[in-house]
């Protein structure tokens, strides 16, 4: 049977044997239990024999762990002495240094360790020395051990605590409850965040914690830990705490002093003659973002780019005469940014050595504000507008440039003017009025005259706003010069007006207009009851929806339009309008680009592009009269896009394509013309190929009665006159006549007589005359039609006086247009010099 | 075959015969004069397109000096104006003589 260890006979005789050695011994079993000791070792661990064997070697080496036990104890069987230095903790918390040695020895069939400590203090001494020591400082030890939960406090520490229960033993649960009832519970946080980091990370950590003693004191202690590692983890946290009331209550003054210098806004640097620093507070440090001991190694020239160190040794002098200088300069942070500052540089003079003292403010933002300021300032003073503050007296507490430069205001002495100055309805009388309205509405606004610098007056646009500004009323006047908008807008309405009146006077003329070719040229209003001419409107019907040219020959004043127009508006073009161009009526020069158009700068005076008649009747219809009046040169051109529907414009090489359809008339015997080789016989059956000759009125007489009464219902409407009845003897006498102007002539006869009669009859005695004299000449040799028309147009400019165009002009009473007019007295070789009586 | 068979002189018949012949076949009435030539446009027009639909629509004229109770009675002003009668009823007129195409359209719009 084997006796258990504390009893085996052999460890008696060894512990007495270990009484004799000088060396402190303990016996110690695999699983770290204190067997036993011998006398020293009691005495340096401060333990009886008694209460030493039951302890273990963990409580006494803050080092080991039992995990850290086991595998020493494989590595001492291994090597079966081991040595080492460590540490021992005594009874009383004092940790103590030694130097052990561990051999494993068999006590029956148990195996123990037997492990000598050489005190390395000693003696007793030391530790009376380091007990006397701990009072004096008021410094205690402790220790946590985190595998067993168990907390030890020296002596000292409990009596520092004046923890009235004294053990050396507490678990941690007792004494975090203590904690919890005497620190408070910002710092008790703090305290174990602390905690947790120096486990974590195995670091130590150190603070000042405010503790509230059982007497309800309340004392400041200052508490160091340190973690020991075993195993990769963190097996025990001991350190010390010291009570630094004293301390605290004599350093505060300091403290607070070193926390307000921290703490400042304001960058703080000691500077030395050298330019090195000796003191940076944390402002600094943050301002420029250095840690303090970067800074601590810089100089001023590296964070102070405008400080030169030639210019230092005159910059010290500086100082040191005048004590006191201020400077906006900049520094230069970490990251390579400028930071603007407004510094105060204080020579101060400590310990027999020269320092400046420099307090230093960054203005970033004051620099922003400001420039925003004066930015503002720039505004405002560039502006054309007049701005001015008024306060609730109405005097003026700014203006703008603008106003000095155009008012007349008194800039030596902004202040004697007042509101009253500058809006003419305001007055003394009615100021406070004024301005209790102005409170009400916040904003008027208002066009008044008021006097510039000069003397004249302008238009002002005149916004008066209500402000409370630093609980002052104040309003803001901001006058607008609109003189030129104003001038700008009367000539704009003016220019609107008349734009009106003309856009009226168009569309009245347009109504006209209109009005005149549905009346002139209305096909539903054809008065005809001849056979014949049924026929060729018959014909107009057949032809109207083919898309073929028509060419309608005839002579003058036999109505050739009148079909043209039929032709077009009973065709499928009838949507757009038909383009008509007289051929007679243009000059030769002008045809071409007058038909085709032309391009900016073809020829001289083409100073824009021009829309030829072909391009503007695409789509549609043209009416080409006096077909037989157009230049040869031409002919080709009007063939080409009779064929192809192609030309190109005057001055352009880009070929255009139409599609319209076109309609000729002419009163000229084309055929002869090609005979002539006036006229291009390629052309001639290009446009010939639907024909419509149109009968003159001598070849429908039947429709002279019908006619008549259509004429004269048409001019008593526009003359407004009620003529009703004609003469039978008048009808006789019309249908008789020839008519070489045919119905053109007819109706402008009627008319004449409609103007010239009174009553309800027809009176054409008036214009029988001229009938006479043209069926005189019947009895006279038979004049051609040619002879006839010259004759006529002759009688025509002599009654005008040789007016050839205008009001009351020869074309007017022929009826026509007086191009066609001119072109056909060039024909017909009309010229005034061989009518007049040279003496 | 005669064209003029087609579009006929309206002759003795009344409005009443008129509207009663629009409930079987639609009927087309062309207001005339004889002095008036865009009627005589207008017979061309006619005499064509009555060739065209002749099974769907009867073609009529009526020279207004021959007999003016009728357009007295329809409230013809203008001349020449035509007039399409279905089951009994004016259901288009048009005054003025339009493109042959225009007035197809319109008797389309009616017989279909």
């Amino acid at each position: 049977m084997t006796l258990p260890i504390t009893n085996h006979p052999s460890l008696k005789a060894y512990l007495e044997l270990l009484d004799m050695v000088e060396f402190g011994i303990l016996l110690i079993d695999e699983a770290g239990k204190i067997k036993g000791g011998n006398q020293n070792a009691a005495s340096d661990l401060g333990y009886s024999p008694e209460k030493l064997e039951q302890k273990t070697i963990f409580e006494i080496n803050p080092f080991y762990s039992l995990m850290y036990w086991r595998k020493w104890w494989k590595k001492l069987l291994k090597a079966n002495q081991q040595e080492e230095e460590t540490e021992l903790i005594a009874e009383n918390g004092i940790v103590f240094p030694v130097r052990t040695k561990a051999k494993i020895i068999s006590i029956g069939e148990e195996k123990i360790c037997c492990y000598i400590i050489e005190n390395l203090l000693e003696t007793n001494r030391y530790r009376d020395l380091l007990s006397i020591t701990s009072e004096i400082s008021r410094i205690g030890s402790w220790e946590i051990d985190l595998v067993t939960n168990q907390v030890v406090l020296t002596d000292s520490t409990l009596k520092l605590l004046e923890i009235a229960e004294l053990r050396s033993e507490y678990n941690t649960r007792e004494l975090f409850a203590w904690l919890r009832e005497s620190v408070n519970r910002e710092e008790l946080s703090h305290l174990l965040a602390l905690f947790r980091k120096a486990i974590n990370k195995g670091t130590g950590f150190e603070l000042e914690l405010t503790i509230r003693l059982p007497r309800g004191d309340k004392k400041h202690f200052n508490i160091v830990a340190v973690v020991r590692y075993s195993e990769q983890s963190a097996s025990k946290v001991y350190g010390i705490i010291q009570d630094i009331s004293t301390l605290s209550s004599r350093s505060e003054d300091m403290y607070m002093a070193q926390f307000t210098l921290d703490h400042a806004l304001e960058m703080i640097f000691w500077i030395k003659s050298d330019a090195t620093f000796s003191f940076i507070n944390q402002a600094a440090c943050k301002n420029l973002g250095y840690s303090k001991s970067e800074l601590m190694k810089l100089s001023v020239f590296d964070i102070a780019p405008k400080m030169l160190p030639e210019k230092l040794e005159s910059r010290w002098q500086y100082a040191q005469q005048f004590r006191f200088v201020e400077r906006e300069t900049e520094l230069r942070t970490k990251s390579g940014g400028s930071i603007p500052v407004a510094a105060t540089f204080n020579y101060i003079q400590y310990q027999d050595e020269g320092y400046i003292c420099a307090f230093v403010r960054n203005i970033e933002r004051k620099k922003i504000r400001d420039e925003l300021i004066q930015l503002s300032q720039i505004m405002l003073n560039q502006t054309n507008d007049m701005i001015m503050w008024f306060n609730d007296q109405g005097n003026l507490l700014y203006a703008n440039e603008t106003c000095f430069s155009k008012l007349a205001l008194n800039e030596q002495m902004p202040g004697k003017h007042s509101m009253t100055d500058i809006h003419p309805k305001l007055n003394r009388e009615n100021f406070n009025a004024y301005w209790e309205e102005l409170k009400t509405r916040k904003t008027l606004e208002e066009e008044h005259l008021i006097q510039r610098r000069d003397g004249k007056k302008i238009m002002v646009e005149n916004t008066t706003a209500f402000y409370t500004f630093a609980e002052r009323e104040c309003a803001c006047v901001v006058l607008r010069d609109v003189t030129q908008r104003k001038m700008h807008e009367k000539e704009l309405h003016r220019a609107l007006q008349e734009n009106k009146t003309l856009s009226k006077r168009l569309k009245e003329e347009k109504t006209y207009l209109q009005e005149e070719v549905s009346s002139n040229h209305n096909f539903n209003a054809i008065i005809s009851k001849s056979p014949r001419y049924k026929k060729i409107l018959s014909q107009v019907a057949r032809v109207a929806d083919t898309n073929s040219t028509v060419l309608i020959l005839g002579e003058t004043g036999t109505g050739k339009e009148l079909l043209a127009r039929a032709i077009h508006n009973l065709s499928n073009r009838a949507d757009g309008a038909m383009v008509k161009v007289n051929c007679a009526a243009l000059p030769e020069n002008l045809i071409e680009s007058e038909l085709f158009g032309h391009e900016k700068g073809a020829f001289t005076g083409a100073f824009q592009q021009k829309i030829g008649r072909f391009e503007l009747a695409n789509g549609s219809t043209i009416f080409l009269d006096e077909i037989g009046e157009l230049p040869l040169e031409l002919q080709s051109k009007l063939l080409r896009v009779l064929q192809e529907g192609e030309f190109e414009r005057l001055g352009s090489t880009e070929t255009l394509k139409v599609d319209v359809r076109v309609v000729a008339a002419t009163n000229r015997n084309l055929e002869k013309l090609v005979s002539k080789g006036e006229f291009r016989e390629d052309l001639y059956y290009r446009l010939n190929v639907f024909p419509i000759y149109n009968i003159p009125l001598r070849e429908r007489k039947d429709d002279i009665p019908p006619l008549i009464q259509h004429f004269l219902r048409k001019y008593n409407e526009r003359a407004g006159r009620k003529i009703q009845k004609v003469p039978q003897s008048a009808v006789d006498r019309l249908v008789k006549y020839e008519f070489p102007g045919n119905i053109r002539e007819l109706e402008n006869l009627i008319e004449r007589a409609v103007i010239l009669s009174n009553g309800d009859t027809l009176n054409l005695d008036s214009v029988f005359p001229q009938l006479k004299k043209n069926n005189q000449n019947k009895n006279k040799s038979f004049p051609t039609l040619e002879e006839l028309e010259k004759q006529h147009i002759i009688e025509a400019l002599e009654r005008t006086n040789w007016k050839v165009t205008g009001q009351l002009s020869a074309s007017e009473l022929l009826g026509m247009n007086g191009k066609t007019l001119a072109s056909r007295m060039r024909k017909l070789q009309i010229r005034r010099q061989d009518f007049l009586n040279l003496p | 075959m005669d064209q003029r068979a087609l579009y006929t002189n309206l002759g003795d018949k009344n409005l009443d015969a008129l509207v009663s012949e629009s409930f079987n076949t639609p009927v087309a009435l062309v207001f005339t004069a004889d002095w008036l030539g865009s009627s005589h446009i207008m017979d061309t027009f006619m005499e064509e397109l009555a060739q065209d639909y002749q099974e769907d629509m009867h073609f009529y004229r009526q020279d207004i000096d021959d007999d003016k109770t009728l357009s007295a009675a329809i409230g013809i002003n203008q001349l020449p104006t035509t007039v399409i009668f279905q089951n009994g009823e004016i259901i288009d007129y048009f005054a003025g003589v339009i493109s042959k195409e225009k007035i197809r359209e319109k008797i389309l719009s009616a017989i279909s």
